[in-house]
């Protein structure tokens, strides 16, 4: 109303002009015209800057007050105006002293520089976007209204003219910092599939750029994950980058965000109890770990998309670099099983190259009684399952798993492990426990036929089959090695037999022949040995047999050659029972030299002397050097020692059960007629029962079969005792060696116990 | 909104009692302003041009975006600068285009934008109002400064099916912002297109057109244009004056832009001071009686 007012005023105020003037006859050109103020402006909105545009006619002197407390007289002045509402008056006189007065009331609002998030609807941000190339960028009202995007909002229009590299950019207020928000999100429109490219710049880091794939659809909700932890000031969108896609796309609600986890795979089960452990992070267990030197997090699995483990959960285990056996611990509720189980696997994922993965097991109350195994990973950036068997004879025993990434090297690297969990069904059953083979040679020079990798190929198949298979009894005995050689007899011929031609022709000076581990589960067949020239199948060894006196357990079978026999034969022919035509199915390992020489004469190889006995003292912590056959009993090592840490006991209970613990065929090529062994040895034990039992003998073996044996008579108590004994070898064949055996017996009467416990065992050819 | 309407009267209210000082004491009558408006048959500087049936007319008296119902936009580039290898990027932003306290303002902005260094704005009227023959006229101020090209003009409405030059063109008035004292009238058609089309320029004496408004315009019958600059008729142009065919008879809707650059005009310089603004009081178009 005021400007009515005072538009009305004016009116009067010409109109008493006019009558006081009386009347104008005169010419127009005599009176001065008159004033009429007027302004129009323009507004930056980035800036604040005003243009006053004068529109006012017939004036000579102008008069601004820009409602700020400031003034000018310029004709067309600018001003530059903080955010608010002025009020802006121009009074505008001409040369007689009349004046008019124009008053405009304007509102600035300056524009901020964007930054994320960007929705393109703050009023007071100025949401320019430079395009380049060809494309056009502008702000315009949704003009879909569906999807991701169901909103009416302002949008950004992208159009692409069809050229290469065309895109737009936009320079932020302030930089996107991904520290630790690495992933932008966007909504975003197109009718077409298309790739988006979203690049982002500073001046000081190399631009990062990470494409994606918008599906075609309309509104779509599309991120962009980086792995750079920079800040860019620069945010620069390509739509197709590659190709030449012309059209309109719309983008919309840019931000910033967490990087959200790849597709991944719950986790259904979990267990942290021993017996049935399934470490899989279905919960956070990180209350459950020890962290000894080393950090535990429950995260979200680094690398779920690909690969064998796409379970959504993970640990992540990062070294702090105290020491180099910075490691996490992990307590169960009993003790671990390796009867019924084979071993503890376990996935593992880390960035760093070839890491080496250290599994110990402990026993929680005496962190002496462990056994540990360590595997090195061939994958990086990828999740890799290592294998950690355990043999039987580990049962009971541990009730802590300690988990050491890189053992040898302290430092701060990240690993990550996941499913660790008990597998294989263990004792007694394929696919048991198994300890993996370290050597292999199919040389002449220095054959060791071990199995280790598949010597298939290199199996000649004479009416018998090969297979490369597991050890079928990996768990007791004097094979517990991982794998081993599958023969099948066809029964084409009695003369079924596999063979190996070999590098060069076998060299017996100072060796005394070839053995070898048989298994099978026919009993009392021979297994014989022949050497060939290869081509030349009239050169030959002759037959060399030796008879199985073992089913369904793995023995050792040797096969003398003289020294005579040097340089004339590369290849070694095998037959199971040469006897008959069979189809029966045997298993051989180890095939390696044996002895220091004259094999097959009879006595006079390399002398063996000193105590020929293995890990006597079970110092190893376990049976290595022994052959152990449990016979439904209990062999283990204990810590109830006569001297050192550890001891062996055996438990028979209840009847029926007669454990076994043998030095087997020791000094085997080198013991001859004559030779003094003295047995040593520390015992005590309990017996129950009238079938409780002990039974320790020594024994001399032939190439096959026993030669001499020696009873050894003790009568243990709570007590440790020592027992020394000294015999002489018999004429004969004594060249499979000094076997000592101890055995606890609960026989046939129920109710009956026994117990032994055995240490420092030393057998010492010659004292 | 209550104050802007109230503006826009007291303008036009002003402007009326300025015609009424002459004739109010010749008469000795206190007529009312009414009475006046309806008693001034002609417009108050328009002498030359007799088609007095208005037809359409924008006051720009509503401040925001122009009329929707009159004006759209050509945005963009068009085909190497519109054909002139302009260097503006024309937009319909509030920053290149708006009505404020009775003007339309186009304004030159210089700034980066879409791989352009300024914008501007260019008004059309196609597929919203054209008309053959009749009185196209504008009141214009114009900017100033080396490459400031603003224009009003027409463009025959069948440009989309015969092209250009036969759709025919009618450039009511061009001007060179270096040249602030001069404006052309040009016609381009089949075989008098671009350089060697019918133009006849327009000089003011002690008076330049970036400092006041002017009146551009034309009046048009079946065979003869004439072009006029506030009261003074400079060129006529009929079908003796081209070089082929005569191309008016049809429907022509209007075009009003400030470009930057290009051919005609030349690049801004240095001195070039920006934002430059075209202010348009009003555009009327009139049909003979």
């Amino acid at each position: 109303m005021k400007q009515l007012l005072k538009a009305a005023k004016g009116i009067i105020a010409i109109l008493i002009l006019a009558l006081s003037i009386n009347g104008c006859q005169n010419s127009e050109n005599d009176d001065l015209p008159e004033v009429i103020a007027g302004f129009t402006h323009t507004i930056n909105e980035n800036t604040g800057l005003v243009t006053f545009i004068n529109t006012t006619t017939d004036a000579s002197k102008f008069v601004w007050d820009f409602g700020d407390g400031t003034t000018s007289t310029e004709i067309n002045p600018l001003h530059n105006y903080a955010s608010g509402t002025y009020t802006i008056t121009l009074r505008a006189f001409n040369a007689s002293g009349a004046s008019d007065t124009y008053e405009d009331k304007i509102t600035i609002l300056r524009k901020g520089p964007a930054s994320l998030p960007i929705n393109f609807d703050e009023a007071n941000v100025s949401y320019n976007a430079s395009a380049f190339g060809g494309a056009a960028f502008e702000i315009v009202q949704n003009p879909s209204v569906s999807g991701t995007n169901n909103k009416v909002t302002k949008v950004g229009k992208i159009a692409n003219s069809g050229a290469v590299n065309e895109g737009i950019s936009m320079k932020l207020g302030s930089p996107v910092d991904l520290t630790s928000n690495k992933t932008i999100k966007m909504n975003f429109w197109s009718n077409s599939t298309v790739d988006v490219l979203l690049k982002l710049e500073n001046v000081t880091a190399a631009a990062v750029e990470v494409t994606t794939k918008h599906n075609g659809t309309g509104w779509e909700s599309i991120s962009f994950n980086f792995t750079s932890s920079a800040k860019y000031s620069t945010l620069t969108v390509f739509v197709d980058p590659k190709g030449t896609k012309a059209g309109s796309f719309y983008i919309d609600d840019i931000m910033q965000i967490q990087t959200p986890p790849p597709p991944c795979m719950e986790e259904t089960a979990e267990s942290m109890s021993a017996a049935n452990l399934n470490v899989t992070f279905k919960t956070d267990q990180t209350a459950n770990i020890i962290k000894d030197g080393a950090n535990f997090e429950w995260v979200f699995n680094p690398k779920s998309d690909t690969g064998i483990n796409t379970s959504c959960k993970a640990g992540k285990v990062t070294k702090t670099g105290t020491n180099p056996w910075d490691n996490i611990q992990i307590n169960l509720d009993a003790k671990l099983n390796f009867n019924t189980n084979s071993g503890i696997k376990v996935k593992v994922f880390s960035a760093v190259a070839g890491f080496k993965v250290l599994l110990k097991l402990e026993d929680k109350a005496n962190a002496g009684i462990n056994t540990e195994l360590e595997l090195k990973t061939t994958k990086t950036n990828e999740w890799e399952e290592l294998s950690f068997p355990f043999a039987s004879t580990q049962t009971g025993k541990y009730n802590k798993i300690v988990l050491i990434f890189d053992l040898a090297t302290k430092n701060t690297n990240t690993y990550y492990f996941d499913d660790m969990t008990l597998y294989g069904t263990g004792g007694g059953g394929t696919g048991g426990a198994c300890v993996t083979e370290t050597a292999e040679s199919m040389s002449a020079a220095s054959l060791n036929v071990t199995f280790k990798s598949d010597q298939t190929a290199n199996i000649i198949k004479d009416g018998a089959s090969f297979e490369y298979v597991s050890n079928p009894k990996s768990d007791t005995g004097i094979n517990t090695s991982c794998k081993a050689g599958k023969v099948t007899n066809l029964g084409i011929a009695p003369w079924d037999n596999v063979q190996i031609n070999l590098d060069a022709k076998l060299d017996f000076t100072n060796r005394s022949g070839l053995k070898m581990k048989v298994y099978s589960l026919k009993p009392g067949t021979k297994v014989t040995m022949k050497l060939e020239l290869i081509g030349a199948p009239g050169t030959n060894s002759g037959d060399v047999p030796a008879t199985r006196t073992k089913a369904g357990e793995w023995e050792e079978l040797s096969f003398p050659f003289p020294a005579t026999a040097s340089g004339k034969y590369n290849k070694i022919v095998i037959f199971f029972d040469l006897e008959n035509k069979d189809t029966d199915t045997y298993f051989f390992d180890d095939l390696t030299f044996y002895g220091t020489g004259s094999g097959g004469g009879g006595g006079g190889g390399t002398p063996a002397t000193g105590d020929i006995a293995e890990n006597g003292g079970f110092e190893l912590g376990n049976f290595t050097g022994w052959a152990t056959y449990k016979n439904g009993g209990v062999i283990d090592v204990s810590t109830d020692s006569k001297t050192g840490t550890w001891s062996a006991k055996l438990v028979a209970d209840p009847n029926g059960k007669n454990p076994t613990l043998k030095q087997e065929r020791k000094g085997a090529g080198g013991i001859k007629a004559g030779d003094k062994v003295k047995i040593t040895f520390d015992y005590k034990g309990a017996l129950a029962g009238i079938s409780g039992a002990y039974s320790i003998q020594s024994f001399v073996e032939a190439a096959n079969g026993v030669n001499q044996t020696v009873n050894i008579s003790v009568v243990p108590t709570n007590a440790w005792q020592t027992f020394t004994q000294t015999y002489t070898v018999n004429a004969g064949d004594v060249s499979g060696g000094i076997t000592l055996e101890f055995v606890a017996i609960c026989g046939g009467v129920a109710g009956c116990n026994s117990t032994l416990f055995v240490d420092n065992v030393s057998v010492v050819i010659n004292p | 909104m209550e104050k802007i309407v109230n503006q826009i009267k007291m303008k036009k209210i002003k402007r009326n009692l300025r015609l009424i000082k002459g004739l109010v004491f010749k008469s000795l009558l206190l007529a009312l302003p009414i009475f006046v408006i309806s008693s001034c048959s002609t417009d108050e500087t328009q002498k030359v041009a007799t088609f007095t049936k208005l037809v359409m007319q924008d006051e720009f008296d509503k401040d925001g975006a122009p009329n929707s119902t009159i004006w759209g936009y050509d945005e963009g580039t068009g085909i190497e600068g519109w054909g002139n290898n302009e260097l503006q990027y024309y937009t319909k932003r509030t920053e290149n285009v708006k009505v404020e306290n009775g003007y339309l303002l186009i304004t030159a902005q210089k700034e980066s934008y879409n791989d352009y260094s300024y914008t501007s704005a260019r008004l059309t009227t196609k597929g919203k109002f054209d008309q053959a023959y009749g009185r196209f006229e504008a009141r214009i101020r114009l900017p100033y400064g080396q490459g400031m090209w603003p224009a009003f003009w027409l463009l025959g409405a069948n440009i989309d099916e015969v092209g250009w030059p036969k759709c025919g063109e009618i450039d009511i008035m061009e001007y060179r912002g270096q040249h602030p004292t001069k404006v052309l009238g040009t016609v381009h058609g089949p075989g008098y297109s671009a350089a060697t089309s019918i133009s006849k320029s327009y000089s003011l004496l002690n008076d330049r057109f970036d400092t006041g408004f002017h009146i551009f315009g034309i009046e048009w019958g079946p065979d003869y244009i004439n072009y006029y600059v506030d009261d003074v008729l400079y060129n006529q142009i009929t079908p003796a004056d081209v070089t082929g065919e005569w191309v008016f008879d049809h429907p022509f809707y209007i075009i009003i832009n400030l470009a930057v650059g290009g051919n005609f005009v030349g690049s801004p310089n240095s001195q070039t001071v920006f934002p430059q603004t075209m202010l348009v009081d009003y555009v009327r178009v009139y049909q003979k009686n």
